[in-house]
């Protein structure tokens, strides 16, 4: 029989014996390891252990000689039918050649930075050139990719530099460094949920550093002092033209590096409101984003040759198939507007109203409900936006209804608290049921308490309805906020776009390409209702792909 | 312990002088109604020059070249690159992996008490080539705990993986009581009748000396000057007070991203009780050529 | 001798023999013939300064001032100031933050910690590390909040580390004895010694009652 070649994935006890027994058997057999080593003692898994049976340990000297391990590994690509696969191994570099030199003792001695040993958990610090586990050695430098608060930012923002630079007193170089990535300081540092913050080292230690308000502080210290930012684009550009539908976070922040790449001046971007800004401008209360504040943002980002047109609506004024035929890519990136349905009887009456729509009319200083009492149903920051923005039109009660408690709301604590402190009244484990109507016109809402179930596997426990506890809540105004789609409608079904669950546009989640060739999204419309900040990433990875796309076309 | 949830995260146990987060001042409350003033003001220069300092500038290697210096030539290069290997291959092995998840205790635990450990660390520590050359060692103090608690925080959904993480633990439980002249060791679990009744705990009868407790941990504290664990605990309905020098967490096997990744691109199904059947056996899939290799 | 060869390890030296205070003069910042010795200097001496206050020393008993070669009366005048601050203070071990013989214990340690190839390697990176365009070995930046706090990191490494490998040489010790006796947190002392003992300085001797005990390996840290 021919020899035959086997990937084990996963270097586990029972990973190395099945490696063992293909090799026994005559095989070519590959090991892939996620970590540096292999083996090492491990307690019994598969039997409660009788006296004198403790610790095993694999026969590593075997698996050295007859198995080719690949420590470090990944497995990036499977594929394949009917016993033929083709697999790509990712072997991350362990910066040393153990052949050259098999005792780093020395090396290790000096090493002047200890850290968390992941082989064993913890216990005990290894130093940044150091063994994996003894049994295997495995020697490897621990080079990070990047920081953890850098990695968990959707844009990856150097936030180590930025902040040492903020401590050095160089602000304007800090902004530099953010401006590399994120053209919008100023909104971002007001607004982001800071996913950062959550992820920084220094909570083990007291609590998190303050990441995002300090990237507030080197733009407001750039605006307070009126000083003009450096705007530097490659002075040679490229002859294409790109049209970019929606002039929101995501939008401006696409054109803004696709000024970068070499296409000013060739970029239009298309705003179907009256003013520019998307979300930041009519998602995001003025108390959070003061409009004004917000404009300078969106104008460093036009003074890199970028054109907005405001007022105009792809599909009503100008069709998206002349858009493809005048322009060589085109971007979509038009958010999620639309608000969600909230499934209960009579919710279209007089006097219901979609958060988002309230938040954009307040915006625009339209014309909104402001009296008598009013009911916010849905617990996440946009509820937040619609309750505390409600209070400040003029309504004398704002009453919140969530289904689920406190702690599984998806707001962010401190728009929750500062929602409560402003005189919000929460109301918990409570569902809405139907709208109370009385002459064509919404009084109330019926309401349904809940109370917290069994724990699941997680551990969290679900709401289940109490029967029988059914009651009105008086209301003149009811608003829905749990949760934004997308409206797709600019784009002919002709066209053939796929679209997900929230009627976002499906892209290739790597590049922000639609089906459609020439055609990109990004920001909420291909990601569903999102943070501002990943908007903005998917903006920036999209004007990396449209450059990409046009000088390939080349 | 502290207890990070991942492996492979960038921590490095940092020392600084402990100082406050800085707060964002804010209009009053009475100051915002009715109007659009923002809310939140900034940070004074000293204040945000105080709160970057506080960052720890995370970095693993320092790229200094100090070990460079001291092992053979070129032993250390900083520039080697990536590998990619493309394989051909008639057979995929899967195998279940090493990562468990950490369920916290309820009441006042912020994954901060000293004396709470996991059942990996304990693993990690009654190795004999380990790092406390197979002592159990109270990461407070480097003391040998006497008085011992095995805990289930979670309760568990799948029999399979019910048995596989229990007997990890009683496994444990066992050597530690070995090891320690005169230890005391409790485990509380709220699957442990389940557990006694089913196939895999009819070996319980052999084992002695182990305190097993159907119980559900309500709260753990610390509590003296030693740091030591008090655990309330439910158990035949009454609530139950128990101090342990040492606690040590149950947690819950599952299967990493990078086998979740390589299942589902070479198209088979599987969850962690897909890898429990007989020790060391190989078991087909739905595809040919793609087996999975069970736990041993 | 230019002031950019005063090792640190020196300075400490005087100060373990009995100095009451150490005073490095050099050139005004760039006049230095070597382009960056002063410069250096000054690096060597603010990490030498933070070590030593870390041990327990007044950090104003180790000062460094600018001075040209023709400035004879300043030069004076820059000696007679500092004789009347180290006056001030007093003989070594008062004005300081702990007294003798405890301080010169703490400052032998220091000594031990300067001398070794951690900090003064790293401190003689610090120019090349922020500055742009170099960097370290691959190419990183740092700002020089970071590499401030990697060299205070290390000095609070080295002087735990270095104390309790000379405990350990006096006599084995349990961890929690060590924690006391030295003012470490027990539960840092632990790792410090599991560390020590990874890398072959420190081996175990034995569990006392609840206590296992570790001693030196005799191996030169």
């Amino acid at each position: 029989m021919a020899e035959n070649k086997v990937l084990v994935i996963g270097g586990g006890a029972a990973g190395i014996k099945a490696a063992l027994s293909e090799a026994a058997a005559g095989n070519k057999v590959y090991l892939a390891e996620h970590f540096p080593g292999i083996g090492g003692e491990r307690i019994p898994q598969d039997r409660i252990i009788a006296d004198g049976d403790a610790l095993t340990a694999p026969d590593l000297e075997a698996i050295k000689d007859k198995v080719e391990v690949l420590t470090n590994a990944d497995v990036r690509a499977l594929v394949g039918e009917n016993g033929q696969y083709k697999a790509k191994v990712h072997c991350r570099t362990p910066r040393v050649h153990s052949e050259k030199d098999d005792n780093l003792v020395n090396a290790i001695r000096v090493c002047p930075i200890h850290m968390y040993d992941d082989y064993n958990e913890g216990l005990e610090w290894r130093t940044a050139v150091d063994f994996f586990n003894s049994a295997w050695g495995g020697y490897n430098v621990y080079k990070e990719d990047m920081p953890v608060c850098q990695r968990t930012c959707p844009i990856n923002l150097d936030i180590r530099t930025y902040v040492g630079q903020i401590a050095d007193g160089k602000y304007a170089e800090s902004l530099a460094t953010i401006r590399k990535k994120l053209p919008f300081p100023l909104s971002i540092g007001r607004v982001c949920p800071h996913p950062c913050e959550s992820e920084c080292n220094r909570q083990y230690l007291d609590e998190p550093i303050s990441i995002c308000f300090l990237k507030r502080y080197v733009a407001d210290v750039e605006m307070n002092a009126n000083a003009e930012p450096k705007i530097q684009v490659p002075e040679e550009t490229y002859p294409e033209k790109i049209a970019i539908i929606g002039g929101g976070p995501s939008g401006l922040t696409c054109a803004y590096h696709l000024a970068l790449l070499g296409y000013a001046n060739n970029i239009t971007v298309f705003e179907a409101l009256p003013e520019p800004g998307g979300m930041f401008r009519v998602g995001i209360p003025e108390y959070r984003l003061p409009k004004a504040i917000l404009a300078k943002d969106i104008e460093f980002v036009t003074k890199h040759g970028v054109e907005i047109k405001c007022g105009v609506r792809i599909g009503k004024d100008i069709t998206f198939d002349d858009i493809r035929k005048d322009y060589d890519a085109v971007l979509i990136a038009i958010g999620a507007h639309m608000g969600m349905s909230m499934r209960v009887k009579n919710e279209d009456a007089e006097g219901c109203f979609e958060g988002v729509k309230f938040l954009r009319d307040a915006g625009l200083g339209n014309e909104v409900p402001n009296k008598g009492t009013a009911i916010v149903v849905g617990g996440g920051n946009v509820a937040m936006d619609v309750a505390r923005t409600s209070l400040r039109v003029g309504f004398d009660e704002v009453n919140l209804l969530y289904r689920r408690t406190r702690k599984e709301m998806p707001a962010s604590p401190w728009e929750v608290d500062a929602a409560e402190h402003e005189g919000i009244k929460f109301h918990f484990l409570v569902a809405p049921q139907e709208v109370v109507v009385k002459d064509g016109k919404a009084v109330g809402m019926k309401c349904l308490k809940m109370e917290l179930g069994e724990p699941d596997a997680s551990g969290r426990r679900k709401p289940v309805p109490i029967e029988g506890s059914e009651y009105v809540m008086d209301a003149d105004t009811v608003f829905a906020a749990i949760g934004q789609v997308t409206d797709n409608s600019l784009v002919d079904e002709k066209l053939g776009f796929k679209f997900g669950r929230k009627f976002n546009f499906e892209v290739n989640p790597k590049t922000f390409e639609t089906n459609v060739e020439g055609v990109f999204a990004s920001g909420d419309a291909a990601t569903g209702a999102n943070i501002a900040v990943r908007a903005c990433a998917g903006g920036k990875t999209a004007a990396e792909s449209i450059h990409k796309y046009l000088r390939g076309k080349k | 312990m502290y207890i990070y949830e991942k492996k492979g995260r960038y921590i490095i146990d940092f020392q600084d002088v402990p100082s406050k987060r800085a707060e964002m001042p804010e209009i009053s409350v009475e100051a915002r109604q009715g109007n659009f003033t923002e809310v939140e003001t900034g940070f004074p220069e000293d204040v945000a020059v105080a709160e970057a300092k506080r960052c720890l500038s995370c970095r693993r290697c320092l790229g200094c070249a100090l070990c460079w210096a001291e092992c053979k030539p070129e032993a250390i290069d900083f520039e080697m690159p990536d590998e990619d290997f493309d394989l051909t291959i008639d057979k995929v092995v899967l195998t279940s992996g090493m990562q468990r998840k950490i369920a916290p205790i309820a009441g006042n635990y912020s994954n901060k008490h000293m004396n709470v450990v996991t059942d990996l660390q304990v693993e990690r520590m009654l190795a004999d080539t380990g790092p406390s050359n197979g002592l159990i060692l109270r990461p407070q103090d480097g003391e040998v705990p006497k008085k011992i608690g095995f805990v289930q925080t979670f309760g568990s959904v799948d029999d399979k993986v019910r048995d596989a993480t229990l007997i990890f633990g009683i496994n444990e439980a066992i050597l530690a009581q070995k090891k320690i002249d005169g230890a005391e060791i409790s485990f509380i679990s709220p699957d442990m009748d389940a557990f006694k009744a089913s196939a895999a705990g009819s070996d319980m009868n052999k084992v002695s000396g182990v305190n097993f407790v159907n119980g559900t941990v309500v709260e753990a504290a610390e509590t003296g000057e030693n740091k030591d664990i008090e655990v309330k605990y439910e158990a035949n309905g009454s609530e139950k007070t128990e101090t342990f020098d040492l606690v040590v967490l149950l947690t819950q096997p599952q299967l990493p991203p990078s086998i979740e990744d390589a299942a589902k691109m070479v198209g088979v199904e599987v969850n962690y009780a897909s890898f429990l059947g007989k020790a060391g056996d190989i078991v087909e899939t739905d595809k040919a050529g793609v087996v999975l290799a069970q736990n041993v | 001798m230019c002031t950019g060869r005063v090792d640190p390890a020196l300075v400490a030296d005087a100060f373990v023999n009995g100095a009451d205070g150490v005073l490095v003069i050099g050139c005004y910042f760039g006049d230095c013939h070597y382009i960056t010795g002063n410069f250096m200097a000054k690096h060597k001496l603010d990490m030498a300064t933070e070590m030593l206050a870390y041990a327990g020393l007044n950090p104003t008993r180790l000062q460094f001032r600018n001075l040209s070669s023709a400035e004879g009366a300043r030069f004076a005048q820059h000696n007679t100031e500092f004789v009347e601050q180290i006056k001030e203070i007093g003989p070594l071990g008062t004005g300081d933050k702990i007294g003798m013989p405890k301080l010169k214990e703490q400052l032998g340690i220091a000594y031990k910690a300067l001398a070794g190839p951690k900090l003064r390697w790293v401190v003689g990176k610090k120019p090349v590390f922020t500055e742009a365009g170099k960097g370290n070995k691959y190419g990183e930046i740092f700002t020089e909040h970071e590499i401030n706090r990697t060299l205070s990191g290390i000095v609070i490494d080295e002087m735990a580390t270095h104390s309790i490998l000379a405990a350990l040489e006096k006599k084995p010790a349990a961890v929690k004895d060590l924690a006391k006796d030295l003012e470490i947190p027990a539960p840092e002392a632990l790792k410090y010694v599991l560390a020590l003992k990874r890398r072959g300085f420190v081996e175990m001797d034995g569990v006392e009652g609840t206590s296992p005990i570790y001693k030196s390996t005799g191996i030169e840290g």
